[in-house]
C-alpha cells in the first residue's frame, strides 16, 4: 500500500485527497492534529506551491495555508 | 472576585463578544492571533460582580504555543469558562471545547456567528447539542449583540458532570460522532467571496491581486488623506485658527520666552504653520493638520483590510519572500501595522513563534518601516519637490528592509519555522466594527501621540532659547557636514526624532535644504533610532540586550546608508 502514498506536494491543486500518516516531530503533528489535519482526514488541495510558498488546503469548513516542508511530510493517497 | 475566562480558538469573534460583555472595546480583527495582550474586564452575573478575562486564542490545551501555554496556566484558577465557538466551523472548535469540559469547570457555550452559519446553510440543532456537551448552548452574533443577554443569564454555577479521559484521536472521534447528530449542511454553490477568496491565494491571480489590493490601498489612502488635509483641515487652520492666534500673538512682546514658545518665529512678517515652531501654531498643525487625516485614512483603510479577512492571503503570498529575512508570512502583520505606528507593530510581533523572529521582525519595523507621522511629514515637506523624491526614500528603505533582513538570517542562529496559518472566510465588515475599531485606534493617536508632538516643539523651542542646540550643533558638525552633507542644524532635527519624528521633519522643513539633503536626512531619520515611545516598547519586548543590538544595527546602518546616498545623489 506504501507505494501508493504520495507526499501532499505532489498532488495537483484542486484535487481531493485523503491523510493516510504525518511524519515528523511531535510539534507539528501536535500543531496539525489541534487543527483537525490528522490520518483518515479528507483535504482538497486549493492553491499549488509558487517559489516554494506555503499550500493552501480545504479540509472540512475551514481553510489552512501549510509551509511546503510540512507537506512534504504529509502522506496521502486518492480517494476512490 | 470570580475569574471568568473567555475562550475559543483564534479568530471566532471573541474578542468582539468580550467587548458585549464588558462594554469596553478591544481591538479585534478577521485573522487568528489577534489578542496577543490579555485584555480584561468586568461583567455582572447573577449580580455579582466578575472579572472577565479575555484568553489569547487556542486551538488546543497543548502548551505548543506561547498563546496556549497562557491559556493552560489560566485554566488553573478559573472559577468559569465561557467558550465562545464559531458555529459556521463547528468541527474545529468542539475539538477545544471536548478538552475544556475536562477540566470540570463551570462553562457555557457561545455558538457565535449565527448569523453566517445559517446564511451558509448550516443547521445545527441547538438542543441535542446541549445534551451532548451537558453544559447550556446559546446562539450569538457578537457584532449585533444577539444572544449575549441569554449567555450572562443562563452562566451556570456549577461544573458540568466528569467528562470521562480522553485522548486527542478520540476527542476528534467523538467530535465527528456530535457533528453527525446535531448539525447538516445544505447543498450549495460557492459564493462569489469564496471565488474571491481562492483568487486571492492561487499565485496566478493572488500575485496580481495583492499588487492591485496594495496600490489601491496606497492610493486610498493618499486621496483621503490629502482630501482631508485640503479640503477640511487646512482651511479650518487658515480661516479659523490664524485670526485667533494673529489676535493673540498681537497682544505679546515678539520675541519674548512666551512668544516664542507660544507662537514661534515670523516667517515674512507672517505666522507660519509648518516654519513658525510654535506649540501653537506648528506644534498644533502638525498633530491635526498634517498627521492626523493620514492617520486616519492609514486605520482606515487597514481596519478594513483586516475585518474582510485579506491579511493572512497576503501572508501566505509574501511566506517565500519572508523566509528570506528569516520570517515567515505572517511576520506581514507587524510590517503593515507598523507603517501606521511602530509602536503596535513591534507589539504584534507576538504572533510570531520564536525569540529569533521576534528579534528579526521588531528590528527591521524600527529601522525600515516609516510610521504615518513620518510619512505623512514627508509627503508635506519633500512632496512639492516632486513624487520622485518621496519615491527615493520609500525605495532606500525597502532595500534597506531587505538586506538587513538577509544580514541577520544569515548571522543569527536558528532558522525560520514553517508556516502554518488559519485562512478565513472573507466577510464583508459591517460598517459599525470598523468605525468602532477606527475610533479606538483615532483616540490612541489623540491621547498618546498628540501630547508627544507637543512636547517635542516645547522641548525644541526651549533648547533652541537656552542656545542648547547651538552647542550640541557644534559638537556634531563633522559628521553631518563632512559625511552626509548636510547642515549642522540637520543633525538636531535627527536628533529630535528621538521625542518625534513628524515633529522632526518639521525641523528640517525650516531648514531650506535642497531636495537631495531632505531625501538624505529623512531617509537617515527614518532609520537612525526610534521614537521613546518605540524604544521603550522595544525593550520590553525584546529585551535590554536585544534593544542595544538593535539600536547598533540602526545607527551603523543609518550612517552608511546616508553616506551612500550622498555619494549616489
Amino acid at each position: 500500500m506504501t507505494e501508493q502514498w504520495l507526499a501532499l506536494t505532489d498532488v495537483p491543486a484542486g484535487e481531493t485527497v485523503r491523510v493516510c500518516a504525518i511524519e515528523g516531530g511531535q510539534g507539528v503533528q501536535g500543531r496539525l492534529l489541534s487543527l483537525g489535519i490528522r490520518a483518515g482526514v479528507n483535504v482538497t488541495k486549493v492553491s499549488d506551491s509558487f517559489a516554494r510558498g506555503p499550500i493552501v488546503i480545504r479540509h472540512g469548513q475551514m481553510q489552512t495555508a501549510l509551509g511546503r516542508g510540512i507537506c512534504q511530510k504529509i502522506l496521502v493517497e486518492a480517494v476512490r | 472576585m470570580k475569574r471568568v475566562l473567555l475562550m475559543g480558538n483564534p479568530n471566532v469573534g471573541k474578542s468582539v463578544v468580550f467587548s458585549r460583555l464588558t462594554g469596553v472595546h478591544v481591538t479585534s480583527a478577521n485573522y487568528p492571533g489577534t489578542t496577543v495582550e490579555i485584555t480584561q474586564g468586568f461583567m455582572t452575573v447573577n449580580g455579582e460582580r466578575c472579572l472577565l478575562i479575555d484568553v489569547p486564542g487556542t486551538y488546543g490545551l497543548h502548551a505548543t504555543s506561547k498563546a496556549e501555554q497562557i491559556a493552560v496556566e489560566m485554566l488553573k484558577d478559573a472559577d468559569a469558562v465561557i467558550n465562545v465557538v464559531d458555529a459556521t466551523n463547528l468541527e474545529r472548535n468542539l475539538h477545544l471545547t471536548l478538552h475544556l469540559l475536562q477540566h470540570g469547570i463551570p462553562m457555557i457555550v457561545a455558538l457565535n456567528i449565527w448569523d453566517d452559519a445559517k446564511h451558509k446553510g448550516i443547521h445545527i440543532d441547538v438542543e441535542r447539542l446541549e445534551k451532548e456537551l451537558s453544559v447550556p448552548v446559546v446562539p450569538t452574533v457578537g457584532i449585533t449583540g444577539e444572544g449575549i443577554k441569554e449567555l450572562v443569564e443562563r452562566s451556570p454555577a456549577k461544573p458540568p458532570a466528569a467528562a470521562r479521559e480522553m485522548t486527542e484521536e478520540d476527542r476528534w472521534t467523538e467530535v465527528g460522532r456530535i457533528l453527525n447528530e446535531v448539525q447538516s449542511l445544505e447543498h450549495r454553490h460557492h459564493t462569489f467571496l469564496e471565488f474571491l477568496g481562492d483568487l486571492s491565494v492561487k499565485p496566478a491571480t493572488g500575485l496580481p491581486l495583492a499588487a492591485l489590493v496594495l496600490t489601491a490601498s496606497f492610493m486610498l489612502i493618499r486621496l483621503i488623506g490629502e482630501g482631508l488635509i485640503g479640503y477640511v483641515f487646512e482651511p479650518i487652520f487658515e480661516n479659523w485658527w490664524r485670526p485667533v492666534l494673529e489676535a493673540l500673538a498681537s497682544r505679546m512682546e515678539p520675541g519674548s520666552l512666551l512668544y516664542t514658545l507660544l507662537i514661534g518665529e515670523l516667517v515674512n512678517g507672517e505666522i507660519d504653520f509648518i516654519q513658525s515652531f510654535g506649540l501653537l501654531s506648528t506644534g498644533l498643525f502638525v498633530g491635526f493638520g498634517m498627521v492626523f487625516p493620514y492617520v486616519f485614512s492609514f486605520y482606515l483603510v487597514l481596519s478594513y483590510l483586516e475585518d474582510f479577512g485579506y491579511l493572512p492571503r497576503l501572508a501566505v503570498l509574501l511566506d517565500t519572500l519572508m523566509h528570506r529575512l528569516g520570517l515567515h508570512g505572517w511576520a506581514v502583520i507587524p510590517m503593515l501595522l507598523g507603517f501606521g505606528c511602530n509602536v503596535p507593530g513591534i507589539l504584534a510581533t507576538r504572533v510570531l513563534e520564536n525569540r529569533r523572529e521576534r528579534l528579526i521582525a521588531s528590528t527591521l519595523v524600527s529601522i525600515a518601516v516609516p510610521c504615518a507621522g513620518l510619512q505623512a511629514m514627508m509627503w508635506g515637506i519633500l512632496g512639492p519637490f516632486g513624487a520622485q523624491y518621496v519615491a527615493m526614500v520609500y525605495g532606500t528603505l525597502f532595500v534597506v528592509w531587505i538586506v538587513i533582513g538577509r544580514i541577520l538570517n544569515r548571522f543569527l542562529a536558528g532558522g525560520s519555522p514553517e508556516l502554518i496559518l488559519e485562512i478565513p472566510p472573507y466577510r464583508v465588515p459591517p460598517f459599525r466594527t470598523v468605525g468602532v475599531k477606527l475610533w479606538r485606534r483615532m483616540r490612541g493617536y489623540i491621547k498618546e501621540a498628540v501630547p508627544f508632538v507637543l512636547g517635542g516643539v516645547l522641548v525644541v523651542n526651549l533648547l533652541h532659547f537656552l542656545k542648547i542646540f547651538d552647542f550640541m550643533a557644534e559638537a556634531m558638525a563633522p559628521v553631518f557636514t563632512k559625511l552626509l552633507g548636510l547642515p549642522q542644524e540637520a543633525g538636531l532635527a535627527i536628533l529630535m526624532g528621538f521625542f518625534r519624528k513628524d515633529v522632526a521633519v518639521g525641523m528640517l522643513g525650516a531648514l531650506d535644504l535642497t531636495p537631495y539633503q531632505l531625501v538624505i536626512s529623512v531617509t537617515v531619520l527614518a532609520m537612525s533610532f526610534p521614537c521613546v515611545a518605540t524604544f521603550v516598547v522595544l525593550a520590553r519586548e525584546i529585551g535590554v540586550a536585544g534593544l542595544m543590538k538593535a539600536f547598533a544595527i540602526m545607527l551603523v546602518s543609518s550612517l552608511i546608508v546616508g553616506m551612500a546616498l550622498n555619494i549616489l545623489l
